[in-house]
């Protein structure tokens, strides 16, 4: 199927914050992100542990567990705002526009239900289909992806292979042709050879169906090989953005700077420098860069203000101070 | 497939074989009861039949009996008759205590499920409630309620709600067996105090599954609350629950007794109770038989369904929960 070209950003999602009210205090986990996903295209969410990348995803999906709760912010999907739709509204985007692919399908399975029924129940909790139509459509879709799709339909998840269920929990997530698939880090419980395979099937739904992806992943060359444009994340905020070959290029932010020497696919001389330092557990309202800490060119403006994501032309955007003075702002970084 | 129902009735087979040894072990215990009780047998039946207490007659009687011969002996002649279905004759009636036994089963069976019913209307919608409105007046509700079906005696408890429903209110029969409308206060007797642990156990359950990021992973594909709750969540939560319900069995058998007791229940646990006053030690002997068996043939069932509920036991062929 060759979808029309549009435009349009399949998801805006502006000034995003999000924190958790625990007991041993306020954990700020995302500060004020800002970044669009590109209509059937991919963009790759990058950044260290903690970072706040999942706790994006969850918010998205509006599905952040309690004491956390969206503090601000704006979700735009196709003209209307996440945050303001109700809860019966939002459970039937789930799955239906809007899917996620989690970490570790062993876990994302239930272990009692086949995947047939667990498949059947998405879409019947969805739309009118009766058994036999659903069966049709989940196993049309188990063989799209590859999998011999009568096994698999009457299978419970431990009788399956790693890579096979994560084939099976990505088949349950695209069931209903939505337009955004968040995939958080879905290859990262797999071994090399699996991590391939389902690179390739995302791929391939990329460039089959209408579908837009969120690649969250620690993997940079996952993230090379996938993404069209990567969004690098740190402190709870996004640090710079742009296409894929630019920033992993010529990165602007010293922290991409620093994640990218720290890989072995991108470091220039061969030698690997971790990123110095710890990544940050946000516990106070803070002001300032959140990697000035661990920045070799810090300096007092550093800590004064949060620096904005800032348009630097050509589709590339940083939060630095350090950067020369940008063209023009279009996006506001501050919390 | 048909290597699952070979593997199953491979299974089964094998759970059989362990029970031989059990059940074994059960006759023994059972047999010694006549040995370890005070006073002779025969000399009480004579009595009971006034029939002089000669020498030659306890004689005669002791050998009718097979009270004679070496302990294995009379084990073994005991046991021959057993498995012919013959348990002896009831001291005070007179009558074969098999079928003393079996005209009470049924209404002991009716109580048992009754009871069953009761506690599972009473368990599962506070164990839910609780669960979904956790630490919210529902919660300290169910807890509360909880509380009082697990300390309340159970005989305490029937006695309270015949003066409040049958007496005072006049809803309902005071005692006896006949209508439904009978059965209802026994049940809910028989019921409560079960119910007060499962409703608890339940709501606990409930709570771990539904942090487990199955449930998310469900919700996240927009599946319906009432699924999520009622087949993902309740799935997974009944699986130790229905262990503990094996194991529990005792509980209500012995719930049975003291509730027939209270209730004027015509059943076999009030049969059990005259015997105990009787002296009637071949009823005694066959009720102890009866609910050894019962015990067993339920924790038999309850590993079946606990492999039906969960296809890791039923095809991985993993014993391990
Ligand atoms: N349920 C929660 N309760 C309290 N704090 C949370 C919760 N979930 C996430 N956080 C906090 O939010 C911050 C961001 O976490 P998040 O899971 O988004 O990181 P991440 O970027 O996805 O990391 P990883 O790469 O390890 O998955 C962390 O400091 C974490 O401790
Ligand atoms: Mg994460």
């Amino acid at each position: 199927m060759q979808c029309k070209e549009k435009l349009s950003p399949a998801l805006i999602v502006k000034n995003l914050s999000t924190r958790f009210y625990t007991r041993s205090g306020t954990i700020y986990a995302v500060n004020g992100v800002n970044f669009e996903l590109p209509r059937n295209r991919c963009l790759a969410l990058i950044g260290e542990s903690g970072a706040g990348k999942s706790v994006t995803a969850l918010s998205i999906l509006r599905m952040i567990p309690k004491p956390g709760r969206i503090v601000s912010g704006e979700i735009r999907m196709n003209g209307d705002d996440l945050l303001a739709k109700s809860g019966s509204q939002m459970r039937k985007l789930r799955g239906e526009e809007l899917s996620i692919l989690f970490q570790d399908p062993l876990a994302a399975l239930n272990p009692v239900i086949t995947i047939g029924n667990q498949i059947r129940e998405t879409i019947q909790s969805h739309r009118r289909a009766s058994k036999s139509m659903a069966e049709e459509m989940a196993l049309v879709k188990l063989d799209a992806l590859k999998l011999p799709a009568k096994r698999v339909y009457n299978s419970f998840p431990f009788q399956l292979s790693g890579g096979m269920r994560q084939r099976a929990a990505l088949a349950l997530a695209l069931i209903l042709h939505p337009q955004i698939l968040i995939a958080d880090e879905p290859t990262s419980f797999l071994d090399v050879t699996l991590q391939g395979q389902i690179l390739a099937l995302l791929k391939n739904e990329l460039d089959r169906c209408c579908l837009s992806l969120l690649f969250i992943t620690h993997d940079l060359a996952a993230a090379a090989t996938v993404a069209d444009r990567v969004a690098v994340m740190y402190g709870g905020i996004i640090v710079e953005e742009g296409s894929m070959r630019d920033v992993f290029g010529h990165p602007f932010h010293p922290y991409t700077r620093a994640l990218l020497r720290s890989h072995p696919a991108f470091c220039r001389n061969g030698r690997l420098e971790p990123v110095p330092g710890s990544a940050p557990l946000i516990t106070e309202s803070f002001s300032g860069c959140p990697f000035r800490q661990r920045c070799s060119e810090a300096e007092t403006i550093c800590a004064e203000d949060v620096p904005p994501l800032a348009d630097r032309g050509g589709g590339r955007f940083a939060a630095c101070h350090k950067l020369p003075e940008p063209a023009k702002q279009i996006m506001d970084g501050s919390c | 497939m048909w290597y699952r129902g070979a593997f199953l009735s491979y299974y089964l087979l094998k759970r059989f074989a362990t029970l031989i040894p059990v059940m074994i072990g059960v006759s023994i215990i059972t047999f010694l009861l006549v040995e370890l009780a005070p006073g002779d047998p025969a000399e009480i039946i004579l009595a009971k039949r006034d029939i002089e207490l000669t020498p030659q007659a306890l004689e005669e009687a002791r050998r009718l009996m097979g009270l004679d011969g070496p302990l294995y002996e009379r084990y073994l002649h005991w046991l021959r008759r057993l498995l012919s279905g013959d348990l002896g004759v009831s001291y005070s009636s007179g009558e074969p205590v098999a079928r003393e036994i079996l005209s009470r089963l049924p209404a002991t069976l009716e109580l048992a499920a009754g009871g069953l019913l009761a506690m599972l209307l009473i368990a599962f919608p506070l164990g839910i409630a609780a669960a979904l409105y956790n630490r919210t007046f529902i919660d300290h509700f169910s807890r509360f309620t909880a509380l009082i079906g697990a300390s309340v005696p159970s005989f305490y408890l029937g006695l309270l709600l015949i003066s409040m429903l049958a007496v005072h209110l006049d809803w309902l029969p005071v005692m006896g067996r006949g209508t439904i409308r009978h059965l209802l206060l026994p049940s809910l007797t028989l019921g409560f105090g079960l119910a007060a642990t499962y409703a608890r156990l339940l709501r606990a359950g409930l709570l771990e599954v539904l942090q487990l990021e199955y449930v998310r992973a469900a919700r996240a594909r927009g599946v319906r609350e009432t699924l999520v709750i009622g087949r993902h969540a309740l799935k997974n939560a009944l699986i130790p629950l229905v262990t503990v319900f094996g194991l529990s069995l005792g509980n209500l058998l012995g719930g049975t007794m003291v509730v027939e007791q209270v209730f004027a229940w015509p059943g076999v646990g009030r049969l059990a109770v005259q015997a105990i006053f009787n002296r009637d030690i071949p009823i005694l002997q066959g009720y102890a038989l009866l609910m050894a068996v019962i015990y067993v043939l339920v924790n038999l069932a309850v590993d079946l369904s606990y492999r039906y509920l969960d296809p890791r036991i039923r095809l991985g062929g993993k014993e391990v929960g």
